[in-house]
């Protein structure tokens, strides 16, 4: 559905997108995360035509976005990240104008408009004047509007940034509610968890590179190359962490009361040897388990360790 | 279909209460201008009236018509675009399928729909003129779908503007200095060309003959300057000839149109430049620039 290759875009002698590559199989829920300034409304801008690339290309269903946009503009729904409203129009009236400028038949109009309102949940509110939205009904609208050609595939950039957590809960119901729609979605967010629940696939971008993708337990299965362990003792967690500190494929080590956690970059046969190392030390292990991989942990860890590169 | 910017702008523009309050003031102010026109050429001395002192009297409506709209429609319209811009509602509109072509003459519509509005509250105004006499109603008609031309090249410049500059502010100064620029501007050019040609002429470089095709020059730079568009308007009302008077003179030659008034020939050049600046700012704002094929960066 969308295939990106070798993409870059430079802002003077910044690169903010460095030779990315993706791919989004149709009809899959895209997450695209990464920190602030990783180079996300970047790539996104130049999905939906906005932007030109400087080298590289974006393809979308065979076709090239930077010469076939005007063939494509039927096909693609974009939400920016930041976005303005004309005030003096009312919300039916706002969605009116933007089916106007996909020449959607006037008589078509009113049952888009009205099932598109009803998704995002604005149906009573057809007759208020848009600057009288919040922010989060702001936010619906814009998504109610990016979906008023009906397009095949949608580009959300941040869609629940700078709402308060009850609007955020709203507008991820709506975004549940696409799922239902059959369209191939890409949408992204700094916050990896926001995403983890309602995607299908997840891409990570730092400093305009892809660095991971995948399925969300794909990418647990990658990072936990770097395993997290953690330890219970019945007594003792000082004698633990000595014999630990010893071992040179152990990292990261930190003590509590009665456990102590540390990271190994080994395969099970290391594990195994760590545990018989401690218990024939004596220490008394009531149970030594593998951390299942937050997904927080896990983005800092991609997009942190790169930072001091 | 409708333009659909030209009708979203409609509807905010019957719903803006400044638009109505600007509308009242123009008014007022043009019939304060008329009042003191006729007051001043004292039309109630007269047994009966004089129609050429109305033909003044509507001439100088006509040109402080003129005049205003030269200052309003850059005021109106250079917001444009760099409006969409600043209130972030561009590139939802670049993403549409409305071709740039689409958004630039949806934004000119609308801003000829306010100078359309202007026009026909002011009617009432000139109807005072027209009920002494001695302004025909076909002139009138006549003028004011020239204004409609002038107002459409005046619009186009702020439009071009708007496509360039970020800021409305600076878009809007920027259109009036350029407006004010080709009224100055045109003149210098016009009689640079004539004080060349004439030195030319003195040295012998050059004959007679080259006077009807730098007086053809000079109607062509100066069919863009505001104040020779009104005086064309002039001409054409009152049946003088000072344009072609004040070229003749200053090459002496004794060029003219044969078939075509200088004010006809005015409403082509603003028609072509007109549509040349629309195209220029839908190419301006077009985010990506199709590429030719072959041509790669890197
Ligand atoms: N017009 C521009 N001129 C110069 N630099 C820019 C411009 N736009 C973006 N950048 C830079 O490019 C980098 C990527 O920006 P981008 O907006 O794509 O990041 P992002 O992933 O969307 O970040 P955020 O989470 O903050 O939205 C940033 O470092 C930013 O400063
Ligand atoms: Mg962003």
């Amino acid at each position: 559905m969308l295939k990106i290759e070798g993409l870059v875009k430079r802002y003077g002698k910044f690169t903010a997108v460095d030779h990315l590559d993706m791919e989004v199989n149709k009809g899959s829920i895209y997450g695209f995360v990464g920190p602030n300034g990783a180079g996300k409304t970047t790539t996104m801008k130049i999905m939906a035509g906005l932007l030109s690339a400087d080298e590289g290309s974006v393809y979308i269903d065979g076709m090239n976005v930077s010469e076939d946009i005007d063939a494509l503009k039927d096909k693609i729904g974009y939400m920016p990240d930041f976005f303005g409203v004309y005030n003096d129009l009312r919300v039916d009236e706002y969605m009116d104008f933007y089916a106007g400028t996909y020449y959607i038949p006037y008589e078509q109009r009113k049952d888009i408009i009205d099932n598109l309102l009803e998704l995002v949940d604005l149906k009573d509110k057809r007759n208020f004047y848009v600057d009288s939205l919040s922010r989060g009904m702001k936010q619906r609208l814009c998504l109610a509007r990016s979906l008023i050609h009906d397009p095949e595939i949608l580009i959300l950039d941040e869609p629940a940034s700078g709402l308060d957590p009850r609007a955020r809960v709203e507008m991820k119901e709506v975004l549940k509610q696409l799922r239902t729609l059959d369209k191939t979605i890409i949408i992204s967010s700094h916050i990896l968890p926001e995403l983890a629940e309602m995607c299908t696939e997840i891409g990570i971008i730092n400093r305009g590179r892809l660095i991971d993708s995948g399925s969300v337990n794909e990418i647990m299965r990658h990072i936990s190359k770097e395993r997290i362990i953690d330890v219970k003792v019945l007594e003792g967690t000082e004698n633990a962490v000595k014999i630990l500190e010893q071992l040179p494929e152990v990292t990261d080590i930190r003590e509590n009361t009665f456990d102590v956690s540390f990271g190994c970059n080994g395969t099970d046969e290391m594990l195994s040897q760590v545990l018989s190392k401690l218990v024939s030390a004596g220490v008394p292990v009531i149970s030594f388990t593998e951390r299942e991989g937050n997904l927080e942990d896990i983005f800092m860890k991609l997009t942190g360790g790169e930072e001091d590169a | 279909m409708l333009n659909p910017v030209f009708r979203k702008d409609m509807r905010v523009l019957f719903r803006n209460i400044k638009v109505y309050i600007g509308l009242a003031v123009y008014l007022f102010v043009l019939l304060g201008v008329t009042n003191l026109i006729l007051k001043m050429i004292n039309i109630n001395n007269y047994n009966g009236f004089n129609p050429e002192y109305i033909m003044i009297a509507y001439l100088v409506m006509f040109g402080f018509q003129m005049l205003t709209l030269t200052f309003i429609i850059p005021a109106v319209t250079a917001s444009s675009i760099s409006g969409e811009r600043e209130r972030q509602t561009l590139d939802f509109l670049l993403v549409t399928r409305m071709s740039g072509w689409d958004i630039v003459v949806g934004k000119l519509m609308s801003s000829l729909l306010l100078v359309g509005l202007l026009i026909v509250a002011s009617m009432p105004i000139y109807a005072i003129l027209f009920y002494y006499g001695g302004v025909s109603v076909s002139g009138f008609i006549l003028n004011t779908v020239f204004l409609l031309i002038y107002s459409c090249f005046v619009g186009s410049i702020a439009v071009f503007f708007s496509t360039i500059i970020k800021k409305t502010a600076a878009a809007t100064a920027v259109s009036n200095l350029f407006i004010i620029g080709i009224t100055i501007g045109t003149g210098i050019a016009v009689l640079i060309i004539v004080g060349f040609y004439n030195t030319l002429l003195g040295a012998g470089t050059l004959s007679q003959s080259w006077s009807r095709v730098v007086g053809a020059l000079c109607i062509i730079i100066c069919s863009t300057n505001p104040v020779v568009c009104f005086i064309s308007v002039v001409d054409s009302q009152v049946g003088s000839n000072v344009l072609w008077t004040v070229i003749n003179d200053l090459i002496e030659t004794d060029f003219s149109f044969q078939y075509l008034q200088v004010w006809h020939f005015i409403a082509v050049i603003y028609i072509i430049l007109s549509v040349l600046l629309l195209k220029l700012s839908a190419r301006n704002i077009l985010p990506v620039k199709r590429k030719k094929q072959g041509k790669h960066t890197g």
